[in-house]
């Protein structure tokens, strides 16, 4: 019959029927013909890179509503509910699970159709193409790191999809999921460019250290909870050490002096409040990584890999990186006007009491992740600390986590509209820190607490205390002469030393300097600085000044194996909170129930009022957590897959 | 100018295809020769003249039509017949005889007319249709004042359900005939407009008054002519052309005036100063009504300088007073037509002028039409039909969604009705705030809700859909032998849209205060599209009947059609200078340029053969292959045939003469139609460049564009095809004063093109399948009757209703149901709202079960769960029984009050697993009901139609019957009054702040039936004698449109579906209030 037609066609019509029905599309260039040239493949590459700075990876849903429902943080919005997956109180028809889920799918298909064409492209060196191949590979084992992370058994796919109807996609064991995840990411190790150099010193993209780093953090998480394959810390260790080794990075000891916020706001706002008793806050290393990312500005001896979310910035974007304006941040929402300076952000997620008194005095990352100051209605260019009264009381638990903060966003020509939600700070994917304690965890499980361990540890902490490069910040100051006939107290002036922006004031008592509070601790003491009084109307009083020392935040010597992982619990809390590895690592250490259990007992045991709403939030997650039990340590399959995929089996317990 | 590219291009391949034509054409050179010359004059059984009565040799077209004073004159060959007929005459045979001079007396016609149908590629007589095509009552809809001839066509046709998706001017309503056949398709029939098939609906762009007939092809016999594209049903429309006579003018002019049919009733300043209040006291101490004067907000707000008895005093201050008016409506329409024997020629043109109800919206249409046909020679006609239209629709639509981000607080409906009724008042008792000139109310949290005064907002957007179309279509007939006619036609459709927006500094988009604006600041964008369409179509017709019992005709067709389509859009945020509007543009920041092309290329063959013995026994049998671009190399074709017969047994000897019976037919038909309304490419993958956040990235500071699969190839894409049996009976009585159809169809539609959901893990969430199968099922009765026809006072009715059973048989691979979200709002936007489910029909409403409220007697009220010292006294002391279900939130959080739905699955708890149907979005049944009078030259009609059985999710009262998103300063209707308190706990509904978590429920689930009557018209005509002769007719009328609705429904209008689709039929948010009309006219012929 066809046949019957195209001979009728053939003497009716002009042109042949075949010729006239086959229209070519003009809107599209069909994927055959295209990774042609290098221009083409970037185009692709970033088609892969892209899921990662979407909503539903790091861009918000990942690290804000899937990660958060830990013991670092509590979500504030919206203000009357509880549920959703922020709470833990959600099913597998939950959009937050499917789209997750989707957009690593959707990552790996694009990175599948890199490696299944790439073999067409002419005209392309070599390095160029094998840098290419080999992210597109890597990625596509990351995303498959994050799905069995998740997820547990998955469908491993490694080829693109060509038939819609071929839907019956059986799950694959774990064990052969994260084989295939670290065969990916070893081929990978030799494909990709060997350091940041050749990317303009950039951390969009992934290099050698990079792909070792995530490479020790596959094997950490094959070591765990629900492998629990122990041969692979060994090779995390070895993982480890090759980003050690490689000397490509290390812990960021630079500052800038303190940071000028983008109005312009200096010393007063940052200053130390004696009414609300905050202490004073600097600037310090730790820190200046964050305040990098929060300028949108690479710095990859720490940040070795990062979502680069500053696509999101492009004009009349939409929609995107909510990292510093929804998540994480200071929130101005109400403040008419100041928006477009400090840059829109209603923050939702506040850090717990938990984490809070998890720090040690002279620890600098405390005051860095936990805001001590709000914007004020009143007085909308500057800043009211928070009061810090009682640490039992219910205000500390309105402290919003702040590790990015837009108020430090670049404004002007070809910068981020401030005034939308879409904000350029980059997010961390993996940072040196991390690795330094991966190494002190694999190392301990291998040969347990050895120097070498302690050594990685002890450098993340001594960096947590300021005390880098044979600088330290104030500890205390001894008056060695309280001097006498002062009316007033004296000012007291810190000189020497290197160091800046140290501040303390005096008291006086029968004409005596008695007490001196420091107001400051400064940064960058190379030594111990002079101290002196002026003013008062008095004369004589002397003092000294002590620096931190390294032992005051080493860790304790002599930790049997159990407890120096108990350090290494504590000590990627307090570092790498709010980078959406918390939650994976109590999980993947099997603790996670009983360190809900703890966080329950800790709130009940301060005398929290239970009417402050934070509280009953987090109280909320919490009963909602050990009510759902074992089921909540993998995510269930979302409706969208199970529905259709005959093949899928439902994780147990949903 | 591609239209002129185009036009020139394809008369370019006319000629080169058909030279032979013209050469043929060429060589016609003599008529018969043995011919005489006969005249006579034709008059009515009074003997008066008769003007216009056609006068056709039998069997062959018309060639003479008689003059003014009824004489005429013709050639015709040596005993032949003539057959005389005039509109609303029996027609009469003569067999010339020697005699040259006639005096032809005709007969009034009995009153229903044998009339000519219009079917594809062709016209017969009703009484030999053998399918399912109904003539739609054009005289009686165009009595309704509206804009175009669509929306009169509701509940006029059995089995054709034409519903709008609101009242905003301009508009087209949705029209589905005989139920929806595709799930994620579109299910609109095919339009043919004098011959010219188009996919999409262009009634705006005609005039109803150029409108001659209206035929629905409802069965797979009438439709499968047109093959692929037939599948939902056509609808042909055939305007009015030239008619042999002097020239007639007509003018026809009506104004009238649109007003609000209803008005929500809100809070008062009262009702809503004690909601606030309750709010405050609640969200401060969960529910503690213990001690109610703790801690309000809203008292240092409102009762700061009074007390709650002043607000009594108040008049409460309603937007929909502001926002809406009694606006004009206007409508002028002239024409010019007449014509010889060898030219006929109609010019007309006419404006209409539609002010909405709504400030700031409205419809526009200018529109220009010539026809010419011209009679060359017996052999050679050739005509030309053009029509051009612009139309401009204004206004921002009320459910404007903004699909990516939905937040319904931008609304208008949902902001008007949610203003407050009143601010603070201050010591004198005056409202401390002006609410009605306020742009921003002060009391809104701008930054979490887009509410902005929605009258300002709405008279400041500006947003213009201007429409330029253009048809033309040419044909050219050749009589090869008598029996045989060759038409060839070529045609364009030419249509340029541009659509345009501005949100200045005072809309919710356009303003730095609000969230939204804040990101964009004052923007603004244009965008065009370009659809240029041309068909060449050449149709042999042969028409023969032997021995005077055997009437043949037999039709072959050959056609193609082509399609390019541009669109291009700028848009421009941060525009510095607003008042210069749209032209100030380009002094914003640019922002993403649009550019999309496409096209599609149709090749049709298709044959038919109609055959009838001696007007009893009818049979056709159709065929077309049809050849589409759409799909790949191995599907590109598909075949459709379809037959049908026809049994005339009233013409059988043994009821020929029944005095009873006047008219009975017996007709079945089955056959296959497609469709093909998928992408033009959807068979391929392409790589997307996108740009920006959602589909970029970034290297090493550099914004990098990303290629993307655009979605995923199915090379197996092939058309839908849906087979129809068809079975019906004519009956008339009475020498047909009554009139009766009965008509029963199934439809099963198979390979169903379904964007269907494949698993994620693939990499895409769903991909053009060929899956699923959707069965329709119905059955129509159509009565007319004559009740009275008395010489001054005739009484007519007809009534028509139509039952339809969809069912969804089959869905996509391993699918047991799709579930289907309305992003109306944020919160609601990933909740399944609807679903399609195996063995149900389409467009089920999807949610939880309500089960009203919770009362005290669900609670243990021992457990006091707050014992710190600070907060003593606060907190809840009820605590929900362990044996009592949850709904939805944490049990301890549940309080006296709040909203309890029943637990389906008696878990004990409510999530997604208990949700179940709770209503269905398609009526059971449709139809209308017209009665026309005449006394002497008065008339009047009145024309009721109604809808019975479908339900609808009233969105509105989600967020306006109880706040569930718990907005702030959002005031609600004023049955919201009649919440559950301690004080009321009779109550079903929920009390403040007692909506639980997120979810549609059965609780806003509400009957949709109406009856409505739809147009009443009454009009009078002065005779000929009143008018001394000095025109032709003149008629004065008033007609009205949706004048009254019975309905239980609570929301504003029960007919709309702001979201509508086949899979969410019926649902109600913010929509377009409709508009009752009256207008008065008049109508003068010259």
């Amino acid at each position: 019959m066809k046949y019957l037609f195209s001979f009728l066609c053939s003497i009716s019509l002009i042109t042949s029927c075949k010729k006239f029905l086959n229209t070519e599309p003009t809107d599209f260039i069909q994927a055959e013909i295209y990774y042609q040239n290098s221009s083409q493949l970037l185009n692709a590459l970033a088609g892969v890179y892209s899921p990662l700075t979407r909503d539903f990876l790091y861009g918000y849903n990942y690290t804000a509503l899937m990660n958060v429902s830990s013991d670092e943080g509590s979500f504030t919005q919206p203000a009357n509910a509880d549920v959703g997956i922020v709470f833990n109180n959600f099913d597998y028809t939950n959009s937050i699970v499917e789209r997750f889920w989707s957009s690593c799918y959707n990552g790996i298909e694009n990175a599948n159709l890199i490696i299944a064409n790439i073999g067409n492209a002419k005209n392309l060196d070599t390095i160029t193409k094998n840098a290419a191949l080999g992210e597109a590979l890597f990625l596509r084992g990351y995303y498959h790191f994050l799905l069995v992370q998740n997820f547990g058994d998955i469908p491993l796919k490694l080829t693109p999809t060509t038939d819609p109807n071929n839907i019956n996609i059986p799950r694959i064991p774990l064990k052969d999921v994260y084989a295939k995840i670290v065969a990916d990411m070893k081929l990978a190790e030799t494909l990709v460019y060997p350091n940041p150099s050749f990317i303009g010193n950039s951390s969009s993209r992934i290099t050698k250290t990079g792909v070792q780093g995530i490479l020790a953090r596959v094997y950490l998480y094959m070591a765990g909870f629900p492998l629990r394959d122990a041969t692979a810390y060994n090779n995390g260790l070895n993982y480890a050490n090759k980003v050690i080794n490689s000397g490509v990075h290390g812990l960021n000891t630079f500052f800038e002096s303190n940071p000028v916020n983008i109005r312009g706001q200096l010393g007063d706002s940052l200053n130390y409040s004696l009414i609300n008793g905050n202490p004073g806050y600097v600037n310090n290393p730790y820190s200046q990584v964050f305040l990098y990312e929060s300028k949108s500005q690479y710095f990859t001896r720490e940040n070795i890999w990062e979502a680069d979310n500053s696509a999101a910035t492009t004009a009349g974007a939409t929609a995107g990186g909510l990292i510093g304006s929804q998540a994480y941040g200071i929130n101005n929402n109400n403040l008419a006007g100041e928006t477009a300076v400090l840059g829109r952000a209603s923050a939702r997620i506040n850090a717990t009491q938990f984490l809070y008194v998890a720090y040690a005095n002279g620890d600098l990352r405390r005051d860095w992740n936990i805001s001590t100051y709000s914007f004020s209605n009143a007085i909308p260019t500057r800043k009211a600390y928070q009061t810090r009264g009682n640490e039992a009381s219910g205000t500390l638990i309105n402290r919003q986590a702040a590790k990015w903060r837009r108020e430090f966003e670049p404004i002007g020509v070809g910068a981020p509209n401030k005034q939308g939600w879409v904000t350029g700070i980059k997010y961390p994917l993996l940072r040196y820190a991390d690795v330094l304690l991966m190494q002190a965890e694999a190392e301990n499980q291998v040969f347990g607490p050895t120097a070498t361990a302690y050594e990685s540890l002890n450098q993340v902490r001594r960096r947590a205390f300021g005390i880098v490069a044979g600088t330290a910040p104030i500890k205390s100051i001894s008056i060695t002469n309280g001097g006498a006939g002062y009316i007033t107290p004296p000012t007291i002036v810190i000189t020497g030393g290197n160091g800046s922006w140290a501040s303390a004031i005096a008291n006086v008592l029968g004409g005596r300097v008695t007490d001196i509070t420091i107001t400051n601790a400064g940064v960058g003491f190379g030594s111990a600085p002079t101290i002196s009084f002026i003013g008062g109307s008095g004369f004589g009083a002397t003092a000294t000044a002590n620096l931190y020392e390294a032992s005051d935040a080493e860790l304790p010597k002599g930790l049997s194996k159990p407890a120096f992982q108990d350090s290494i619990v504590s000590e990627r809390f307090k570092e790498l909170c709010f980078e959406s590895l918390r939650k994976p690592d109590l999980i993947r250490w099997g603790i996670y129930l009983t360190q809900m259990q703890k966080i329950l007992a800790y709130n009940n045991s301060t005398g929290i009022s239970s009417s402050n709403t934070n509280i009953v939030r987090g109280n909320t997650l919490i009963s909602n957590t050990l009510a759902a039990g074992n089921k909540i340590l993998l995510l269930p399959i979302p409706a969208a897959e199970i529905s259709v995929n005959k093949a899928m089996t439902q994780n147990p317990g949903w | 100018m591609s239209f002129k590219k185009l036009s020139f291009s394809t008369l370019f391949r006319f000629k080169l295809i058909y030279p032979f034509l013209l050469f043929t054409i060429l060589s016609v050179s003599s008529l018969s020769a043995q011919s005489k010359k006969v005249s006579g004059v034709v008059k009515d059984s009074s003997s008066v003249s008769l003007p216009g009565v056609s006068i056709a040799l039998k069997g062959k077209s018309t060639f003479a039509v008689s003059d003014a004073k009824g004489n005429f004159s013709i050639n015709v060959p040596e005993n032949s017949t003539l057959v005389f007929s005039g509109i609303g005459y029996e027609p009469i045979e003569l067999k010339i005889s020697n005699k040259s001079y006639y005096t032809i007396n005709l007969v009034t016609k009995a009153l229903i007319l044998d009339d000519v149908v219009v079917i594809g590629y062709g016209s017969t007589k009703r009484s030999d249709v053998t399918s399912s095509i109904v003539k739609a009552p054009i005289e009686d809809m165009l009595l309704a004042p509206v804009k175009s001839i669509d929306e009169a066509l509701q509940g006029r046709v059995a089995g054709v359900v034409v519903s709008s998706n609101d009242g905003q001017p301009g508009s087209a309503p949705n029209i589905t005939i005989r139920g929806n056949n595709s799930i994620s398709q579109n299910n609109s029939p095919l339009y043919v407009v004098d011959g010219f098939p188009l996919e999409a609906n262009s009634f705006n762009d005609i005039n109803p008054a150029d409108i001659e007939s209206i035929e629905l092809l409802k069965d797979a016999a009438a439709t499968a002519i047109y093959g692929a594209r037939g599948a939902n049903g056509v609808i042909m429309v055939t305007t009015k052309k030239g008619k042999v006579g002097v020239p007639v003018i007509s003018f026809n002019t009506y104004t009238g005036v649109q007003s609000m049919n209803k008005k929500m009733d809100l809070m008062s300043p009262y009702d809503f100063i004690v909601y606030q209040r309750e709010r405050d006291s609640l969200s401060n101490n969960f529910f503690s009504l213990i001690n109610p004067n703790l801690g309000y907000v809203a008292d240092s707000l409102y009762l700061r300088s009074q007390n709650l008895e002043a607000y009594k005093n108040v008049k409460g201050f309603d937007l929909q007073d502001k926002i809406f008016g009694t606006t004009w409506l206007r409508n002028y329409d002239l024409s010019i037509r007449g014509g010889n024997q060898q030219t006929k020629y109609s010019l007309s043109g006419g404006i209409f002028d539609q002010e909405g109800i709504m400030v700031n919206t409205g419809f526009k249409r200018h529109q220009f039409r010539i026809t010419i046909d011209q009679t060359v020679n017996t052999r050679i006609k050739w005509g030309i039909i053009a029509n051009y239209a612009n139309t401009i629709q204004k206004g921002q639509t009320p459910t404007y969604i903004n699909t990516g981000n939905p937040q319904s607080s931008l609304n208008i409906m949902n902001a008007v009705w949610s203003y407050r009724p009143v601010s603070p008042l201050d010591a004198n008792g005056n409202q401390s705030i002006n609410l009605e000139d306020e742009v921003l109310d002060p009391a809104i949290p701008s930054t979490v809700d887009f509410r902005i005064n929605p009258y300002i907002n709405q008279s400041h957007i500006i947003n213009n859909n201007i429409a330029n179309n253009l048809i033309v279509n040419a044909y050219l007939e050749y009589k090869i032998i008598p029996s045989l006619t060759l038409r060839v036609t070529a045609g364009i459709t030419s249509n340029l849209n541009r659509n345009e927006q501005f949100y200045d500094s005072s809309t919710a988009r356009g303003s730095i205060r609000t969230n939204f604006g804040a990101q964009f600041g004052v923007n603004g964008s244009i965008s065009y599209i370009h659809n240029n369409t041309w068909i060449n179509e050449n149709i042999l017709t042969f028409n023969k009947v032997y021995n005077k019992k055997h009437s043949l005709n037999a039709v072959g067709i050959i056609s193609q059609q082509g399609n390019k389509s541009y669109g291009y859009g700028l848009r421009s945020i941060f525009v510095p200078n607003q008042q210069l509007g749209l032209s100030g543009l380009d002094e914003g920041t640019p922002q993403s340029v649009t550019a999309i092309s496409s096209n599609w290329a149709l090749a049709s063959f298709t044959g038919r053969i109609t055959y009838d013995f001696a007007k009893k026994y009818f049979a056709s049998f159709s065929y077309r292959a049809d050849g589409s671009s759409k799909f790949s190399q191995n599907n590109k074709w598909a075949y459709f045939p379809t037959g049908s017969f026809k049994w005339k047994f009233s013409n059988e000897s043994f009821l020929r003469g029944n005095k009873i019976l006047s008219d009975g037919n017996l007709r079945g038909s089955y056959g296959l139609t497609g469709n093909n309304r998928v992408n033009d490419f959807s068979y391929l993958a392409g790589l997307n460049i996108g740009y920006g956040y959602q589909t970029g990235y970034v290297f090493n500071n550099v914004i990098q564009t990303s290629a993307l699969p655009s979605g995923l190839a199915n090379n197996n894409l092939k058309w839908e095809t849906t087979s129809q049996g068809n079975i019906a009976l004519d009956l008339g009585f009475f020498k047909d004063r009554i009139k009766l159809t009965v008509e029963a169809y199934r439809k099963t539609t198979t390979d169903l093109l379904l964007n269907a959901a494949i698993p994620t893990s693939l990499g895409y969430n769903s991909a053009f399948k060929n899956i699923g199968s959707v069965q329709n099922q119905g059955l129509e009765l159509s009565i007319s009757t004559i009740n009275i026809a008395h010489k001054n006072f005739t009484w007519t009715t007809d009534f028509n209703i139509s039952w339809n059973e969809n069912k969804v048989i089959d869905l996509s691979q391993n699918q047991e149901s799709i579930t289907v979200n309305v992003p109306f709002d944020r919160t609601y936007s990933t909740l399944p709202a609807y679903i399609a489910k195996r063995g149900q029909p389409l467009g089920l409403i999807f949610g939880l079960v309500w089960d009203g409220v919770y009362q005290y007697s669900d609670f243990n009220n021992n457990t006091v769960i707050n014992t710190s010292a600070a907060n003593a006294g606060k907190g809840s002391n009820w605590v929900l029984k362990d044996n009592v279900t949850t709904n939805g939130r944490a049990r301890g959080l549940i309080q006296p009050g709040d909203i309890k739905y029943k637990d389906i699955n008696g878990d004990g708890i409510i999530n997604s697993a208990d949700y179940t149907v709770i209503g269905r979005g398609l009526p059971i049944h449709t139809g209308g009901f017209n009665n026309k009078f005449t006394y002497k030259t008065l008339d009047v009609s009145l024309f009721f139609q109604w809808s019975y059985g479908n339900e609808i999710q009233n969105a509105n009262d989600i967020l306006l019957n109880g706040n569930s998103n718990n907005s702030a300063v959002y005031s609600q209707f004023a049955k919201y009054n009649d919440r559950w308190t301690p004080d009321n706990q009779s109550s079903t509904t929920f009390r403040t702040l007692g909506s639980g978590p997120t979810f549609f429920s059965s609780r806003t689930v509400e009957d949709g039936s109406y009856i409505r009557l739809k147009t009443v018209s009454i009009g009078y005509t002065f005779t000929k004698k009143l008018l001394k002769n000095r025109l032709q007719s003149c008629r004065i009328y008033m007609s009205a449109q949706n004048l009254i609705t019975w309905t239980n429904y609570s929301g504003m209008d029960p007919e709309i579906s702001s979201f509508n689709s086949a899979l969410t039929p019926g649902f109600d948010f913010s929509g377009y209030p409709r508009a009752n009309t009256v207008v008065g006219g008049i109508n003068i012929t010259l």
